[in-house]
């Protein structure tokens, strides 16, 4: 029971934080992983991204004399997001940066969660991709479990590997199996990696209803379509399809950056729409950009044009007031 | 029948608490306040028949609207003013301390009973459904060819078990009600109506009508509405049959109904019957309350609306909650979807509110604001407490005043010559009360203008000291957020449970 003037008196309940806190959630799953390949390098990271965010919104919204946020979940959480998408052997200034970025500037000053044209955590990595491209796709090799930790300092010792995305931006099959592409043991970012613990956050942040399926799954089958039609391996479509999928963080992207149901469309046929144009804008970056993957750059592109679709198009596939006879 | 959707929601049920519970009587207060205005009706002005001080009897006309639908006493009492109880007009009446057996009209025999008899009974007997003269909604439905007739006794929001309880202690009745209404417009009597979520414990046919289980979420009505409307079926309110059979059959007057009183303060949620003009508090203190309330309500948590201690029940409402209610922090939107994913309408609420408040109004033509119908499921999923459901409500206000004028510009192309007549000012209307003329529209925070008095004959004549109290009564309306007095300190007449008429409960 709520105290408003007008009904309804009773409310669901579901806090503005629950989203954030589920995607928080998610992303902790996999920064545990992360620890189980890598030691506490990546952990470290995550954390610095989480709270250098969650800094940088209360110094901004001070700065512009807004209305501090009671519970700055989302900041934290689009600075995890930042920290999962780079490599483990990172230096511990990128999450920072990433997600000082992410929150000062794609954030809070453009309308702030939900409102900015663009998905924070995207804009972050993309920021660091442009400016630090180098230390962006330095992956470590992948280790096993419980071995070989990275150090906590320098990581100029540690071996480099090479990841499925930057292989095959050169026309040749990737070295790991697709098994192994699957459990994490492909070089990759410290996130984009653990495919299957993606997707049982997946599952999670479905079933908690933080992310569209239909996005996501729209997202996902335009990046399997196109390297099935236009194969970039020699080995077969099928083969260089899912190759496709499992490289270059797409996975993830789809999953909490296309998926967010802040940043998406609000009507089904347009969501689905623009899943596969970002799938497209996605892999002709891939095909033709200077980067090995352009995942975060094709959803902040079209995630400047969802209002646009929302506002103007969405009379095209539905129309309020329609009886349930006809839904 | 089964509704599936993903739109709509499962709501939280607080039935147990008054279903299957004994039904009691509310007893008589000291004050009964008839409203002289009908919520459905534009033009039906009200003008008291009786004088100040005079007496009346139980079913004795009080006041005829302009439609010939009469206002009736619900007991033997005095009538003593005319007065505006948040800004609408009522008759005050104090009914006596012994009730009299009332004379019941002549009873009709229900198998030759004729169709234009049942209407003349049931305006004689004052008889509503949703706010409009029962009499007038079989007319409309007979208009529109209806086959079917079902009884409405979903009950698909959060408290009210009302209906139910109707269906479980008299469901005869009811199916007769509904047989005589199906005669009076020459459909056929379907059944009965309910909710599966409430239906343990009920028979599976009453008289040799189906006792039909509804499955799906709310707004149910309205998915059932649109559902028979495809085999051209109709609900009617259980309350209104039941007043119809009492009508018919027994030749008395609708003056009593079955409220579901409810809410987290209230020490034993009970069914009562309520006679019609019984303010809200006289039935908390039939119920006891554990502490004080914030807010009082009539109607159910998802459509009521807020009330004053001292507004009467009316007929058709079938609920009154008080609670404590819990702070709710409202932030600025995240851009969810909830409310667009839940609606049941299919509208964007969220693009709708903004185009209001940017006087986009074509773009609420354009998203078909007209189309929502008020439910409140936009509000109750919104995650940062928008009252998503205000805006829009004040949105389909906006975009019927902006058909209407497309119309009239429409009508004055076509016949350039013809010189507009000028159209009856509605009566609650003048009161600045449109909204309460549509219950998708209405909104307690509205102003209430306060000149009804001026305009209905005979006026009270006032004492100078009491012009001067009348002028310093604050708003009725400007209670929200602070906590209304004691709701025991302006108990009625005796304890509560007040006068007993002689003839008891209502069974």
């Amino acid at each position: 029971m709520t105290r408003t003037k007008t009904a309804p008196f009773v409310r669901q309940g579901v806090s503005s934080m629950a989203i954030s806190i589920d995607v928080l959630l998610a992303g902790l799953v996999l920064l545990a992983m992360s620890y189980l390949y890598y030691g506490w390098r990546p952990v470290l990271l995550g954390l610095i991204g989480g709270i250098s965010s969650l800094a940088a919104q209360i110094l901004v919204s001070l700065l512009l004399s807004r209305r501090l946020p009671a519970r700055p979940v989302s900041a934290a959480a689009y600075g995890l997001t930042v920290a999962l998408l780079l490599p483990p052997s990172a230096p511990y200034w990128m999450p920072m940066v990433g997600g000082v970025f992410a929150t000062a500037v794609a954030c809070v000053p453009l309308g702030g969660e939900g409102h900015s044209p663009f998905h924070p955590a995207a804009a972050g990595a993309s920021f660091l991709t442009i400016c630090f491209a180098g230390q962006m796709f330095a992956y470590p090799a992948p280790r096993a479990p419980m071995t070989n930790f990275l150090p906590l300092g320098d990581t100029a010792s540690v071996l480099a590997g090479t990841s499925p995305a930057s292989v095959m931006k050169n026309g040749v099959s990737p070295l790991t199996t697709l098994t192994e592409a699957v459990t994490g043991q492909a070089a990759g970012a410290i996130g984009a990696t653990f495919i299957l613990i993606i997707a049982a956050c997946a599952v999670y942040l479905i079933a908690r209803r933080a992310v569209y399926l239909s996005s996501i799954l729209s997202f996902l089958a335009g990046i399997y379509l196109i390297g099935y039609l236009w194969p970039r391996l020699s080995t077969g479509p099928i083969t260089s399809g899912l190759w496709e999928l499992l490289s270059g963080s797409a996975v993830f992207v789809a999953v909490f950056l296309v998926g967010d149901r802040r940043y998406a469309s609000k009507h089904f046929w347009v969501r689905i729409g623009l899943g596969l144009l970002t799938a497209a804008v996605c892999m002709a970056m891939r095909y033709y950009g200077v980067y090995e993957q352009g995942a975060f750059f094709a959803v902040l592109l079209i995630n400047a044009v969802v209002p646009l679709f929302d506002r103007r198009l969405t009379h095209l596939f539905e129309k309020g007031g329609v009886s349930h006879a006809e839904e | 029948m089964t509704i599936i959707s993903r739109r709509g929601i499962y709501l939280p049920s607080h039935k147990k608490e008054t279903l299957r519970k004994p039904v009691e009587s509310a007893g008589m207060p000291d004050r009964l306040a008839i409203p002289l205005f009908l919520y459905g009706e534009t033009d039906n002005p009200c003008v008291p028949s009786v004088s100040e001080d005079s007496r009346v009897r139980k079913y004795e006309t009080v006041g005829v609207f302009a439609s010939g639908f009469q206002a009736i006493s619900p007991a033997d009492a005095t009538v003593r003013e005319i007065r505006e109880i948040g800004g609408l007009p009522y008759l005050i009446l104090e009914p006596d301390e012994e009730q009299q057996e009332p004379f019941p009209l002549p009873a009709l025999d229900p198998k030759m009973v004729l169709e234009n008899e049942i209407f003349e009974r049931a305006n004689r007997a004052a008889v509503t459904a949703g706010g409009r003269p029962l009499s007038e909604v079989l007319d409309t439905y007979k208009k529109r060819d209806v086959i079917q007739l079902w009884v409405d006794a979903i009950c698909d929001e959060t408290y009210s078990t009302a209906s139910i309880e109707l269906l479980r202690t008299r469901g005869e009745d009811l199916v007769s009600g509904l047989r005589l209404a199906a005669r009076a417009i020459g459909a056929q009597a379907g059944g009965i109506l309910i909710s599966a979520f409430s239906s343990y414990g009920l028979p599976e046919e009453v008289d040799g009508l189906p006792v039909e289980k509804v499955l799906g979420k709310y707004p149910l009505r309205d998915r059932v509405r649109e559902k028979l409307a495809m085999t051209q079926g109709e609900l009617l309110d259980a309350g209104a049959l039941l007043g119809l059979h009492e009508a018919v059959i027994l030749g008395k007057g609708d003056v009593e109904t079955l409220v579901t009183v409810n809410g987290n303060c209230v020490a034993t949620p009970k069914n009562l019957w309520v006679a019609c003009g019984t303010p809200v508090n006289y039935l908390f203190d039939v119920c006891g309350l554990t502490e004080e309330p914030t807010c009082f309500l009539l109607g159910d948590a998802m459509t009521g609306r807020l009330a004053d201690r001292e507004d009467p029940v009316a007929l058709g409402t079938n609920t009154a909650l008080a609670f404590v209610t819990d702070k709710i922090r409202k932030r600025a939107c995240i851009n969810c979807g909830r409310c667009i994913e839940r609606c049941p309408q299919m509208l964007y609420p969220t693009e709708i509110a903004r185009a209001l408040d940017a006087k986009e109004y074509e773009q609420l033509l354009r998203q078909n604001a007209v189309a929502c119908t008020g439910c409140g499921v936009c509000s109750y999923v919104c995650p940062v407490g928008i009252d998503l459901t205000v805006k829009t409500k004040r949105a389909v206000r906006q975009a019927r005043r902006l058909l209407e004028e497309e119309e009239l510009a429409k009508a004055q192309q076509m016949l350039p010559n013809a010189v507009p007549e000028e159209e009856p000012k509605p009566v609650l209307s003048a009161f600045g009360r449109d909204d309460l003329l549509d219950p998708v529209s209405y909104e307690p925070e509205q102003e209430t203008l306060s000149f009804f008095t001026k305009s209905l004959p005979p006026p009270k004549k006032q004492t100078a000291q009491e012009n001067k109290n009348t002028q310093k009564k604050p708003s009725s309306k400007k209670t929200d957020g602070k906590k209304p007095p004691a709701a025991g300190k302006s108990s009625p007449k005796g304890k509560p449970g007040g006068k007993k008429t002689k003839k008891g409960a209502k069974k």
